[in-house]
């Protein structure tokens, strides 16, 4: 039995609830995975897995104060002003990864959120109800991406009695928008420094390290286009939480060289990461993150491997030291999933070049309504380009919302129109 | 009475051949539309068909905005996901749309930007109506709606139904404002105004279907307060301070005035709804949503909140835009009022 299954019913106890929200049993963690000596190709595994022990141990230790923000709100922007930056929808997506998350979307059910809000906001929801989240000294939202960010976490604000703050992100990308929120931004950290006084040092180490990150991670994506694909989109889907939880942090830097050299070595002895390539997808949106046998049917029993994933590009410049305000603004503004959906349309059609994709699949995450919303656009864009594209219906946390039969069926049938171009 | 005017005002409409500009949102300054010559209209098109466009788990008021094939221009706001990508949607069309970036807060700095999204938007109007919004029309346009809003509001005063004001201000909504004050004037000589009794609080996004104020009324009670942003919180005094750049003034009143569910900040929203409640004597409080509006959605454990803290019933009914009143939301509006 895995160690995951073992914890998880355990963790609907209220004696277990309690060594959840300690620091200690992470540190305990951290120590046992300095032990583990991971393969030649999954180093880069054990740096996510101590980074993100790390990261709990901190926030439960409150050693510095705790800032909840939502997905996409950089986080180098917290690292910066030396506060621990948590994302409770990234913590919703562990939850259900661990097999926890039903019982936590009920406790929000059971308080009057209803469950045609999205998951990621209903579990983390359940899981302030139940108080296992680290507490919040204060909350920072911003705008962009959902509606259910911005409420949630207001709502949180009001469980937990800490001061919130909305940062509007405007909504066309232009010089005016940057140099409006980049005084937005340096009047908030100002209005911050009481709790989370920034320094200079502080400020240049974290872009320091988010300018390496971000050097190796367009390694990585240079590498990804390799025929055949030296990383599978299930895990790259995984640990998307590097990136937006713990960008700014040193680890961050570790685990994409480390597992830039693993890809590089794969690629060097022409290591397929799966065993049968025949298709090259590239996959829209998160992925189920509960366990399911969808994403392994897909990779490694039917022949079609994710070749890239949206959520990975990079698609912002270099952070700036002399303007840290500005570059800043200007990394927010690029997220193409923000502004006029053609921005994301047209990155989806520059990867599947880039990548030699042959059919597209996006997943369809119940509740959220940006995500869902584009998907006779992408429809219509794909059609007109002919490249097969496959919208699957699913939830990426409520397993109770999820036909993993379905699925499997369709996306056997979606693998059966494709004609490999890339292999 | 109401209804024969609003017919034959709408057949002076057809005639006059007048250049609508469609609006999806409360929060865009209609005197704008008005100053470049144009007439706003609320965009309130026929119930959704299942056509694709917007996925089914999309509210059925942004699907019927996407569906709706009308020539006229159309002014959106990034009010929420689903309208959003209701624009996208059209855009890709080829339909003449527009998005104004909509802050969430009233803070000086919102404000301004809010301000730069009007002259933004007050530039898109000109390339159509051929007419630059200058200081002097947009100054004439605010008076002429400040007073037709002093109007309804007095109508409202002085008694008017409930259903019969609903149906005033959708003729304001949907026509000139000259217009509009002539079939106010008229309105307010007859006095045709039917008193009703009753006090719940009905409230919401957008109002979903108009005909729960006619089962209220069946029942013997009625919505005192219909804030919805095509009902009350459409049409509110604004107070314009003289010697301001009008641009900021309107950017202002239109962020200040009361808050949408859609719109930040618990304290200003609570402050609002507390008020509503202590103004009107509300008896209870009905939350009438559309199905997958998440502003309304997560307004539901703030209402019963609320309610639970005054000790007054609350119910939340989620309906479909232009679907009708099911036949169980009348046994449970039944039911509720039973409890008042
Ligand atoms: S809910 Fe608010 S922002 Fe949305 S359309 Fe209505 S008034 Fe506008
Ligand atoms: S009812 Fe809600 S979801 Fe629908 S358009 Fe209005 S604010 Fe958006």
């Amino acid at each position: 039995m895995s160690f995951k299954r073992y914890i998880g019913p355990k963790v609907q106890s209220a004696r277990w609830q309690k060594y959840i929200i300690s620091p200690y049993p992470y540190l305990f963690l951290e120590k046992v995975a300095r032990l583990w000596r991971p393969g030649k190709l999954t180093r880069h595994v054990r740096i996510s897995v101590q980074c993100g022990l790390r990261l709990l141990r901190l926030a439960y230790g409150r050693s510095r104060p705790v800032v909840w923000t939502n997905v996409y709100t950089p986080p180098e922007l917290i690292w910066a002003m030396g506060g621990i930056p948590l994302m409770p929808e990234v913590i919703a997506a562990v939850a259900a990864d661990l097999g926890w998350s039903n019982n936590f979307l009920q406790s929000a059910e059971g308080t009057w959120y209803s469950t045609d809000l999205c998951s990621f906001h209903r579990c983390a929801l359940g899981m302030a109800v139940a108080r296992v989240l680290p507490r919040p000294d204060v909350i920072v939202a911003t705008s962009h991406l959902c509606d259910g960010a911005v409420k949630f976490l207001e709502m949180a604000g009001r469980m937990y009695g800490c001061p919130y703050y909305l940062l509007h992100i405007p909504y066309r990308d232009d010089n005016y928008s940057r140099s409006w929120l980049a005084g937005e931004l340096a009047a908030l950290s100002q209005e911050l420094k009481p709790l989370l006084p920034s320094s200079e040092r502080e400020i240049s180490l974290v872009a320091g390290n988010v300018n390496s990150a971000r050097e190796q991670m367009l390694a990585v994506n240079e590498l990804r286009r390799n025929v055949p694909a030296p990383w599978r989109g299930d895990e790259a889907l995984g640990r998307v939480v590097m990136f937006l939880n713990m960008l700014g942090a040193r680890e961050t830097v570790d685990f994409y060289r480390t597992l830039r050299q693993e890809l590089e070595y794969r690629v060097k002895k022409g290591l397929p990461v799966a065993p049968e390539q025949k298709y090259r997808l590239l996959w829209l949106h998160f992925k189920p993150f509960y366990a399911n046998s969808l994403m392994d049917l897909l990779e490694c029993k039917r022949g079609g491997v994710i070749a890239f994933e949206e959520v990975n590009a990079v698609t912002w410049d270099r952070l700036s030291l002399e303007d840290w305000w500005g570059s800043m603004a200007a990394r927010i503004l690029t997220n193409p999933l923000w502004g006029p959906g053609e921005r994301r349309v047209d990155l989806a059609m520059k990867l599947v070049c880039e990548y030699k994709i042959d059919g597209v699949i996006h997943f369809s995450h119940w509740g959220c309504r940006q995500s869902t919303g584009m998907v006779s656009l992408f429809r219509e864009a794909f059609g007109r380009e002919k490249i097969p594209f496959l919208n699957l219906e699913g939830d990426c946390v409520d397993p109770r919302n999820f036909m993993e039969g379905q699925s499997a069926t369709r996306v056997e049938s979606f693998l059966e129109i494709l004609e490999p171009k890339g292999v | 009475m109401i209804r024969n005017m609003v017919s034959s005002m709408g057949a002076v409409l057809e005639e006059k051949k007048s250049i609508f500009v469609d609006l999806s949102c409360s929060y865009v300054p209609v005197e704008i539309i008005h100053a470049a010559g144009l007439v706003p209209r609320r965009l309130l098109p026929p119930a959704p068909k299942e056509t694709g466009l917007l996925p089914h788990n999309s509210c059925s008021y942004a699907r019927a905005c996407v569906e709706h094939y009308n020539p006229a221009p159309v002014v959106f706001t990034v009010c929420c996901d689903g309208l959003r990508r209701c624009y996208d949607v059209r855009k890709s069309r080829g339909d003449n749309v527009f998005i104004l970036d909509l802050p969430r807060q009233v803070t000086s700095t919102c404000i301004q930007h809010y301000r730069e999204e009007l002259l933004r938007f007050a530039q898109w109007l000109a390339v159509f109506s051929g007419r630059p919004v200058c200081e002097t029309s947009l100054e004439r346009s605010m008076a002429l709606y400040r007073d037709l809003r002093l109007r309804l509001k007095e109508l409202q005063n002085a008694g008017c139904s409930p259903v019969g004001f609903n149906e005033l201000v959708q003729i304001t909504l949907a026509s000139a404002p000259e217009d509009s004050r002539l079939l106010l004037e008229g309105i307010h000589k007859t006095r045709e105004i039917s008193v009703e009794t009753g006090s719940v609080l009905l409230t919401g996004a957008i109002l979903p279907d108009a005909g729960i104020l006619r089962v209220l009324e069946e029942n013997n009670a009625a919505a005192v307060v219909a804030d919805f942003c095509i009902g009350d919180r459409y049409w509110l005094e604004i107070e314009y301070p003289a010697g301001e750049d009008r641009w900021l003034t309107l950017a202002r009143a239109y962020l200040e005035k009361p808050p949408c569910p859609r719109m930040a900040g618990f304290s200003r929203r609570f402050s609002y709804l507390r008020g509503l409640l202590d103004r009107t004597g509300a008896h209870g409080v009905i939350l009438y949503g559309v199905k997958f509006c998440d502003h309304s959605l997560y307004d539901v454990p703030l209402w019963r909140s609320l309610c639970s803290e005054r000790g007054i019933p609350f119910l939340y009914l989620e309906g479909e835009y232009r679907g009708g009143i099911p036949a169980q939301f009348h046994t449970r509006i039944q039911a509720f009022l039973e409890t008042i």
